[in-house]
């Protein structure tokens, strides 16, 4: 029955292609408005910052420009593609499967749907590469993971997803609240994440573990999982009805984390890792390749320079013996030697004379024009990431559709209503995760690269991203710069997050579902600051003071706690949801250029991941707060209805 | 032929309460003996009367409608029962009415509410329910019922519940080009008074503007008796509640609301000629619903649509039965009910149910009911204005 009735006539037949075209056109066009009104702030955002207030140019400007185009057209298609497809698929299946089955064919379902959106989400085959830039000796326990075991690793945070779902859906049936598992949880994650703190080969894995938890949360995976919470909630009679349906996703982003440090502390019990008496492997010799320790910025780390006087310079000095020839100026200090008194006289004896060169700005401009003459990247390869972009996004959907499909069809024995209109929406999804996952390569992340790199510049000298050369701090007040930075983190943060694809479809479920009283807006708002917040935190941290991941990390886990003990169940299952989708594909690459760039002096923390952390503590603290602050009003209103009721 | 009874004399009782009472009513109806009930979350509206408070997080209140058919006789106890669980004498704290069923076919394993079964009986206080109460319903855009709602309630109503739908009819006769319209859309329910129903039903539809073509539409159902509660302004100023519990109280002592009539003392031509303006109104009309499982709804639906129905619209209920199973956990487990709602002839009722019961004899389909009651008066985008033609255009 997939037909529409038959008295609608084709209506390419009738209107013509013009008419067709036109109706097209304006769908399309309100739609792509609609997704510019998600990713205009970034990007005017990540424009004006870079070219107007650090004074730097865009490289690369034209490819960039041409990403941004593509990635808000990949978004239209995608979120319609949500919206027709995934969505409604999800619906269906969610309505049909627990009221027409028994317990464990649910649990089947769910298990399998965890392991499967596990496999297919992008992000897992990122974590695969990034094996290759550990070294063995330095990390031996994280190498083997990412190396030798890592199919292990994958199948470890699949199992932990499959469970997290079945769990999920089954605290539906028992009436569970999300609170009484998330403090458990969360308070042994927190032990076990101290426990491998202290353990020099165990360290090294907290930042892995952490990382997986975030990535098996995408955009697919999300719409698909909290359909199917919801289609469950909605036949069973809940006592406290608030956030029915939510909190799987909550689940499915903390137990990889324990998946994986479990998996890590075998293999550290069964010592068969890199370097350890029972490892089976081949010992790679400690003599260190090439590879590269950071594979996120890849046409120029940035590095903090010191200005130097060249060969050149100081051979003319001694030639000359006049310093006075340097056209940047100099400055002088004196070191060592003694002072004394003597006559009235300060005499300074003995002394070193220091002449260091000043920062020069007339050298650097001749640089960058010669980059802007270029504003097509060399290096784009567009076949090579059209393909690999289209590879991915039909691998995160395809398969993941067609088991729902055959779920639907053989396990259930339903036929898909609207069938057509459900596969026009499918193919919408890979088309827009294609163009999305393109547009991001291309536009958005080098342009948030260059600039998360380029923002150290407030307070310190460095080489531009892409270019050679080296610009001064633009303020001389590092204490003044490193607080436009921190401004700059939030507010990137905050854009970022507004972008992002698998918060908007959470915010959508959440307003459809408790029909309308919680919007959108609200929730993408108070997520978006949150993560800013978390987000200028962690800089603040890396900028001022060299705290240690554990110690960010923890304190503000405990909070939380605190927080959800006090908070009302609805509150709990948004905010901690919505924490489990922010760190998407817009955010992370944002985030850890930013992280490269300040952590390049902060030794030890230069992989940004801390801020990672911070940025999905965040906005679970900013929703429950907003929850605090809506129920203090809703008790107000009961009290008047009280008050009220004397008459 | 699958057989369907006729059945005279039940009443379609809605409860429009707020989520935290809801779960208590709906409990101490199926405890007293009630059968089933169907419940739909919704939203209260939310209008903030400071400035200030456009910058607060601020929810709208939440809301459940509960929807029960019950026996004429049994009505009136289940409304009381209602009443005293829900509190809903409370400013706030709700409103209930009934609206007697022009017809009621129910196919045999249909669960009916069995007459006198109710053993609900109210001694402690005594109620009286208004009779001149009337439910007005507009299908709108989904973003618009807001700006609707604030409408509504400046012309006179007490307050406005929404809650989600989705329309057919207009979109599905693009073929595959129906992607481009969106099925979301939003139903505001409002109860109001005889006297300020012309002022609102005119408000509501002027700022929906349903006499435009694909803008919705706005029908009343005469309500024979109910009780209104509803709050709609976010923060009420402390004077404004009692001055509604004053009025509310001369309504007690005077029975009706007709004292409330101001037209008595203004005279206003203008303003009578806008309200009679009969621009895309339909008079004559009956609300013809189907319920049926959630799994046949899309069967019926392009059934319905096939046969003609200009428009439809479907929303998905829980439906709470008192003999459902339960988990292991201890909570019941709901059926969905599907509800296809249109706006119909009273003459084409026979063919479009036979046509109905053709397919559900088919396809087997179980527990399916044919509900109608009247809506006097509709309005939405008709072809010439003045002049309904025969098919109204659709509702989506």
């Amino acid at each position: 029955m997939s037909q529409p009735p038959p008295t609608a006539t084709p209506a390419f037949a009738q209107l013509g292609f013009g008419g067709v075209a036109s109706i097209l056109w304006r769908y399309f066009r309100e739609k792509a408005l609609e997704q510019l009104k998600s990713v205009w702030f970034i990007i005017a955002y990540l424009a004006v910052f870079q070219a107007l207030f650090l004074d730097l140019p865009i490289i690369y400007g034209a490819t960039i420009a041409v990403g941004i185009v593509i990635v808000i057209i990949g978004l239209t298609f995608f979120m319609e593609g949500l919206r027709l497809g995934l969505m409604p698929f999800g619906e269906t299946i969610g309505a049909i499967l627990p009221r027409n089955s028994r317990m464990p064919l649910i649990i089947t379902f769910a298990f399998l749907l965890g392991v499967g959106a596990t496999f297919a989400e992008p992000a897992i085959s990122v974590l695969k590469k990034a094996g290759s830039g550990v070294q063995p000796h330095e990390a031996p326990l994280l190498y083997s993971l990412l190396n030798d075991f890592s199919g292990q690793l994958v199948a470890c945070v699949g199992i932990g997803v499959g469970f997290a779902v079945t769990l999920g859906v089954l605290r539906f049936f028992y009436g569970w609240s999300l609170k009484t598992l998330i403090i458990p949880i969360v308070l042994t994650l927190v032990g076990m994440t101290l426990f491998a703190h202290f353990n020099p080969t165990l360290n090294p894995i907290i930042g892995l573990a952490w990382d997986c938890g975030a990535v098996t949360t995408g955009p697919v995976t999300v719409p698909l999982v909290l359909a199917l919470g919801i289609g469950v909630c909605r036949i069973i009679d809940e006592q406290d009805q608030g956030g029915a349906g939510f909190g799987i996703v909550t689940l499915a982003s903390l137990f990889p984390i324990i998946a994986v440090l479990l998996l890590s502390f075998y293999h550290l019990a069964a010592k068969d890792y890199h370097g350890a008496p029972n490892y089976q492997g081949e010992i790679v010799a400690t003599s260190k390749t090439s590879a590269p320790q950071q594979p996120t910025a890849d046409a120029g780390t940035p590095s903090l320079e010191q200005i130097r006087f060249t060969r050149e310079e100081f051979q003319d000095y001694l030639e000359t013996g006049d310093i006075e020839r340097i056209p940047e100026g100099y400055t002088t200090s004196y070191r060592g030697g003694e002072v004394i008194f003597e006559d009235g006289k300060i005499v300074h004896t003995n002394a070193d004379i220091v002449f260091e060169k000043k920062e020069d700005k007339t050298m650097f401009e001749s640089l960058i024009v010669e980059q802007v003459k270029h504003p097509w990247n060399p290096n784009t390869n567009f076949g090579r990431e059209i393909l690999s972009s289209f590879i991915v996004a039909a691998q995160a959907i395809i398969p993941l559709c067609a088991f729902l499909f055959i779920t639907l069809l053989v396990v259930l024995k339903e036929r898909l209503r609207r069938a057509d209109e459900i596969a026009i929406g499918v193919i919408f999804a890979v088309v827009g995760m294609g163009l999305f996952g393109l547009g991001l390569a291309l536009g958005l992340t080098p342009l948030g690269t260059q600039l998360g790199s380029n923002v150290p510049v407030t307070f310190s000298a460095i080489t531009p991203w892409g270019l050679s050369g080296t610009v001064p701090a633009l303020f001389d007040n590092p204490v003044l710069g490193k607080c436009i930075a921190i401004v700059f983190a939030f507010f990137l943060g905050y854009g970022a997050t507004l972008a992002e694809p698998a918060l908007n479809a959470l915010g959508q479920t959440v307003e459809n579902t408790t029909v309308g009283v919680f919007r959108k807006s609200l929730l993408m708002q108070a997520v978006a600051i949150g993560v800013g917040l978390g987000i200028a935190a962690g800089v603040a941290q890396m900028a001022f003071s060299t705290i240690n991941l554990t110690n960010l990390l923890i304190p503000p886990y405990l909070l939380l706690v605190f927080l959800s003990v006090i908070s009302s169940e609805e509150f709990v299952n948004f905010a901690w949801d919505s924490a489990g989708v922010t760190t998407g594909p817009i955010t992370v690459p944002l985030v850890l250029a930013m992280g490269l760039g300040i952590g390049a002096n902060i030794p030890g923390l230069s992989d940004g991941f801390g801020i990672l952390a911070l940025a999905s503590v965040g906005p679970i603290l900013t929703v429950l707060t907003v929850g605090l602050i809506v129920n203090r009003t809703r008790k107000r209103e009961e009290l008047n209805a009280i008050e009220n009721e004397a008459f | 032929m699958k057989h369907f009874n006729d059945i005279p004399g039940y009443s379609l009782v809605t409860a429009i309460l707020p989520r935290q009472s809801a779960h208590r009513v709906l409990e101490a109806v199926l405890e007293f003996g009630g059968a089933h009930a169907l419940t739909l979350n919704a939203r209260g509206s939310l209008i903030k009367d400071r400035w200030y408070q456009s910058f607060l997080p601020t929810l709208s209140p939440e809301q459940e409608i509960l929807s029960f058919l019950v026996p004429n006789d049994d009505t009136e106890p289940l409304m009381e029962q209602i009443v005293m669980v829900g509190k809903l004498r409370m400013y706030g704290a709700g409103s209930i009415f009934a609206t007697e069923c022009t017809s009621l076919r129910c196919a045999e394993d249909y669960p009916l509410w069995t007459p006198g079964n109710y053993r609900f009986e109210s001694t402690s206080f005594d109620i009286r329910f208004k009779k001149d109460l009337i439910a007005l319903f507009q299908i709108a855009d989904k973003g618009e019922a807001d700006s609707i709602c604030r409408t509504a309630v400046k012309a006179g109503a007490q307050g406005a519940t929404i809650s989600y739908t989705s329309g057919f009819g207009l979109r599905d006769r693009l073929g595959l080009l129906r992607i481009t319209k969106k099925r979301e859309k939003e139903l505001v329910t409002v109860v109001v008074d005889q006297c300020d129903v012309d002022a609102v039903y005119q408000a509501m539809a002027a700022a929906g503007r349903v006499d435009l073509p694909g803008r919705g539409f706005i029908y009343q159902v005469p309500i024979s008796q109910g009780l209104t509660n509803l709050s709609s302004v976010f923060h009420p100023k402390k004077h404004s509640a009692s001055i509604q519990q004053i009025i509310r109280a001369i309504d007690e002592m005077q029975g009706d609301t007709h004292w409330r009539a101001n037209h008595l003392l203004v005279h206003d031509p203008k303003a009578a000629d806008f309200a009679q303006s009969t621009r895309g109104t339909i008079t004559g009309r009956v609300v013809h619903r189907v319920v049926c499982a959630r799994k046949d709804t899309g069967t019926l639906l392009d059934q319905a649509l096939n046969f003609g129905v200009p428009g439809a619209s479907v929303d998905y209920w829980r439906f709470a039965e008192a003999n459902a199973e339960h988990t292991k956990g201890g909570l019941r487990i709901n059926r969905e009910l599907g509800n296809i709602t249109t706006i119909v002839n009273p003459e084409t009722i026979e063919p479009l149910q036979a046509t109905l019961r053709e397919t559900i004899h088919q396809k087997d389909m179980k527990g399916a009911c044919f509900i109608t009651y009247p809506a006097p008066s509709a309005k939405t985008f008709v072809r010439s204005a003045g002049r309904p033609a025969v098919e109204e255009p659709a509702s989506s």
